[in-house]
């Protein structure tokens, strides 16, 4: 080969390998904050209304506290975020938020609940049956996330029973 | 009367006896004497073409006897003209010699206008990937040859040409794919197998651009995917093939799912020969995979299988059969970034998947007279797919789809300036799965005709249509598709192209009946789902020129593509509250394309590359369109330093995908969903022809070289590295 060839591959190779810095790394800082913490049922598994109303059950963090029960509309909006399956029996929960473009930061999470699907219309039929509280009157508590941060003291307690005051009108 | 039609074609055998003989010959390099492999021949004013094998041999049958012009012609030689008189009933043999620094490039497609057409003929962009780049690269699948293609993005499972299409599981393709002309998209899904097609056995794979309905109807919105298999060898022939190779262990510890490297290996092998009348191409083959990624293992067999018979020197029959089967871990998605190679917790990873294919095709291609042949042609495409899970449990999933389809084709010469093609052909798709609620169907019956004037010995003028009848449309379901191209050959070195066509894709029976539970929410039918439409034009010049000695090939085009009632899954806010299919986007998408090819300082660096440009913008919501690439970027080069060894460099760019679903981030579907890069790819592999009794060729290939991690599509790492070798024998 001549030489011009070697040049040739040899600024082809430079070029290549000066534009490309080894793509995705899962050890750069995360997009993504973490949320998560301990689920409490108030007097237990009797408490649980019967299984056919417990359509689904999440953990929504809201930035603002909700005036409505569409939460779907509120996820999808990015106004809140929930875990990403049903935490029916489950002693812990975990959300991944992602700071996407428009994402403030720090993310100022208002109202952090445990939503009950009740009936078949995924967009209007919730109740909210625990909050992240500072207190025993059911008060939320806010909850403040960084970039890359993980906060797992996020406790709630769910009462089915007696559950708190709905913030939907 | 059609069905009288219909049998006194079948019956036709026995009568359509004109004068006909075989041109059996073998293109050289005329000063060394060394076969041309890929050369491609025509005879002029005839619809007939071949092209010349491994050993630069080629069989024209069924020629019309009488004085013949054969023109041959090859990349980096000079075309060459060959006059022959051939006799009824006599085979003449031939020996084509060809100067190199040749000019021009004649290679010919069948796809485009469903008749053997040399590309400078072609009002449309025409991508081809022969049998050597594929053999080189080592590859065995369909979405492996196709990401070398310009224009082309392979997501997934999902086929897209100049962005027609972005990302929705497979579901839908806006590409035809056909094996041998025959339709194989499933009748369910209406998506890609890529796994069962016979790529090692390919000659050809044509790549039409474009809207394609005047001739192909549904699924050919983006453009059509032709899979040509090579033709069965005169004379005994056996190829074997195997690859052995591994996945380098990942960069990063959270990545690294076992300690050992996963490893893959292929075997495939097929026989050709003829025994009088009849020739047959038997092949299959095993492909075993760990996988880069746990739980994403997979396990596949494949057979085909040709058998020609040759009923009179004037009609053939041609059967092809494929079966593929296909075990594999059931991946859908990473547990986040970190774990980017495990799959998300609440994955049951004792499900596989079972999914089998079948294709039977029966074809009979009937010369009349030398300027009428037609092609009656009839095909069965089935789709099983089953997981493992009981069928009482909920995680459950099957179907059972069947494609009927029955085509008549009928080219006529009406004259030296007038060709005419049309014919019709009726498809039925029938699916039975429990997420359709029983048996469904969905029938589209079809007549096109196009024709092809030759206005001045340069100029020449498409016109064509195709109208389609959808049995599931929700109102009148009749579909006209109308195309018109023009081409004209400014020079022997030159010639332009423009055309405008109509396309549409008629909603699957999946997107339509589809009702299941899908992470967490249901997905509801939607009978009144109406097909995708959309129009696209372009205009384009191809251009071949000599310089430094050697030829070049210039492609450009310019395009753009308006897209209509695009179907995605929604949610849709009424009594029920679901996800449903719904006819929800429009689209424009503009672009430029580029494509180069030649040699530099004698044959020492061979170079391919080709870039494509788009702006694909939604016009419902203004934004850039989802799921596309701007720009995308190809480059081959070849370098033989040795006389028996060729190193070869194949690098991919594609730039970030600029807009993603933001629904699936924002519901938590696919954590850090929105983790996305700049896709660069290298891949390197060094040829060495062994000089042995058997012919052998060993090739060593390392693709993804630099180890560049980047997703494919949403929450999907691509392939890592992957080190492989593979030897090939080909015994005559």
């Amino acid at each position: 080969m001549r030489l011009y060839g070697k040049l040739l591959l040899g600024c082809v190779l430079a070029l290549l390998l000066s534009h490309c810095d080894g793509g995705l790394d899962p050890t750069a800082l995360p997009p993504t904050a973490e949320l998560g913490g301990r689920l409490t049922v108030r007097g237990g598994s009797e408490s649980y209304p019967p299984r056919d109303s417990i359509l689904d059950l999440r953990v929504v963090a809201f930035r603002t506290i909700p005036r409505d029960s569409s939460i779907i509309a509120a996820v999808l909006n990015g106004q809140a975020y929930f875990t990403p399956t049903s935490i029916l029996d489950s002693t812990h929960y975990a959300i991944s938020i992602p700071f996407t473009e428009g994402t403030p930061e720090p993310l100022r999470l208002e109202y952090i609940a445990v939503a009950q699907q009740y009936g078949p219309n995924v967009f209007r039929d919730w109740r909210v049956v625990g909050v992240h509280a500072s207190d025993s009157l059911w008060t939320p508590k806010a909850v403040v996330l960084r970039r890359g941060e993980r906060r797992l003291d996020v406790d709630i307690t769910i009462d089915f029973r007696n559950p708190p005051p709905q913030p939907f009108r | 009367m059609v069905l009288r039609w219909l049998v006194a074609l079948v019956l036709s055998v026995g009568i359509a006896r004109a004068q006909f003989g075989t041109i059996v010959g073998v293109v050289v390099e005329q000063s060394s004497g060394d076969p041309v492999v890929g050369a491609t021949i025509r005879l002029g004013g005839l619809p007939h073409g071949a092209v010349s094998r491994r050993d630069g041999s080629f069989v024209l049958r069924r020629v019309p006897a009488g004085n013949l012009t054969l023109l041959v012609s090859a990349v980096g030689y000079h075309p060459a003209e060959q006059h022959i008189t051939l006799g009824s009933g006599d085979t003449v043999r031939v020996r084509i010699g060809l100067r190199s620094e040749s000019i021009a490039s004649q290679a010919v497609v069948v796809s485009a206008a469903r008749r053997v057409q040399s590309v400078q003929e072609v009002s449309t962009s025409v991508s081809l990937v022969d049998a050597q780049a594929i053999a080189e690269r080592g590859l065995t699948r369909l979405d492996e040859v196709l990401r070398y293609v310009p224009g082309v993005v392979v997501t997934g499972s999902q086929v897209s040409i100049r962005g027609s299409s972005g990302f929705s599981y497979g579901l839908g393709s806006r590409v035809l794919l056909l094996l041998d002309n025959f339709p194989v998209l499933s009748a369910d899904n209406g998506d890609m197998s890529f796994d069962a097609l016979p790529i090692a056995d390919v000659e050809r794979i044509e790549i039409v651009k474009g809207a394609g309905s005047a001739l192909y109807g549904t699924s050919a919105l983006g453009g059509v995917i032709n899979v040509l298999t090579r033709e069965e060898s005169p004379s005994p022939e056996l190829r074997i093939r195997a690859l052995g190779g591994l996945w380098t262990l990942p960069r990063f510890e959270t990545w690294r799912y076992r300690s050992d490297p996963p490893r893959l290996g292929a075997f495939d092998a097929s026989a050709s020969g003829a025994f009088g009348p009849l020739r047959l191409l038997a092949a299959g083959g095993y492909r075993s995979d760990e996988s880069y990624r746990d739980y994403n293992d997979s396990r596949r067999w494949y057979s085909f299988g040709k058998v020609t018979y040759e009923l009179s020197s004037a009609a053939q029959l041609r059967l092809v059969a494929q079966y593929a089967a296909d075990d594999r871990a059931n991946w859908l998605n990473w547990r986040s970034l970190t774990y980017a190679t495990l799959p998300p917790l609440t994955t049951d990873t004792t499900d596989r998947i079972d999914s089998r294919k079948l294709l039977l095709g029966l074809e009979q291609r009937t010369i009349w007279s030398p300027a009428l042949f037609t092609i009656l042609r009839g095909s069965i495409f089935r789709t099983w797919y089953t997981n493992t899970v009981p069928p009482d449990s909920s995680g459950h999933v099957s179907a059972d789809a069947t494609q009927y389809n029955a085509e008549l084709q009928a080219s006529y010469q009406a004259s030296e300036q007038l060709n005419v093609t049309s014919g019709a052909n009726l498809v039925l798709n029938a699916v039975e799965s429990p997420y359709t609620q029983g048996r469904r169907t969905q029938a589209i019956a079809s007549v096109y005709a196009q024709a092809e004037y030759r206005i001045r010995e340069n100029l020449v003028a498409t016109l064509g249509g195709r109208l389609d009848n959808v049995s599931t449309e929700p109102t009148a379901g009749l579909q006209l598709s109308p195309k018109l191209g023009l081409t004209y050959r400014m020079s022997e070195q030159t010639s332009l192209r423009a055309s405008i066509g109509r396309a549409f894709r008629a909603a699957t029976v999946t997107e339509r009946y589809a009702a299941l539970r899908f992470a967490g929410f249901t997905v509801g039918v939607n009978p009144s789902l109406r097909s995708e439409v959309g129009w696209s034009a372009e205009v384009g010049l191809l251009h071949t020129a000599v310089l430094g000695g050697r030829e070049w090939t210039f492609d450009a085009a310019a395009f753009v593509a308006r897209m209509d009632n695009l179907i995605e899954p929604q949610f849709v806010v009424d009594t029920t509250a679901e996800i449903r299919f719904v006819n929800i986007t429009r689209a424009l998408l503009p672009g430029v394309e580029i494509a180069v090819r030649g040699w530099l300082w004698g044959e020492t660096i061979g170079v391919e590359s080709g870039a494509t440009l788009m702006a694909p913008r939604d016009l419902v919501e203004h934004a850039t369109l989802r799921f596309r690439h701007n720009v995308q970027w190809n480059t081959r080069l070849i370098v033989a330093p040795l006389p028996r060894v060729q190193l070869n460099a194949d690098y991919r760019f594609l730039s970030r995908v600029e807009r993603i679903d933001e629904r699936i981030v924002q519901l938590g579907l696919v954590p850090d969903g929105d983790a996305r890069v700049p896709i660069h790819v290298l891949d390197l592999r060094l040829l060495w022809d062994v000089p042995v009794a058997v012919p052998l060729r060993l090739a060593f290939n390392v693709r993804n070289a630099l180890d560049y991690y980047y997703t494919e599509y949403i929450g999907n790492l691509g392939p890592t590295r992957q080190l492989s070798l593979q030897a090939e024998w080909r015994l005559r």
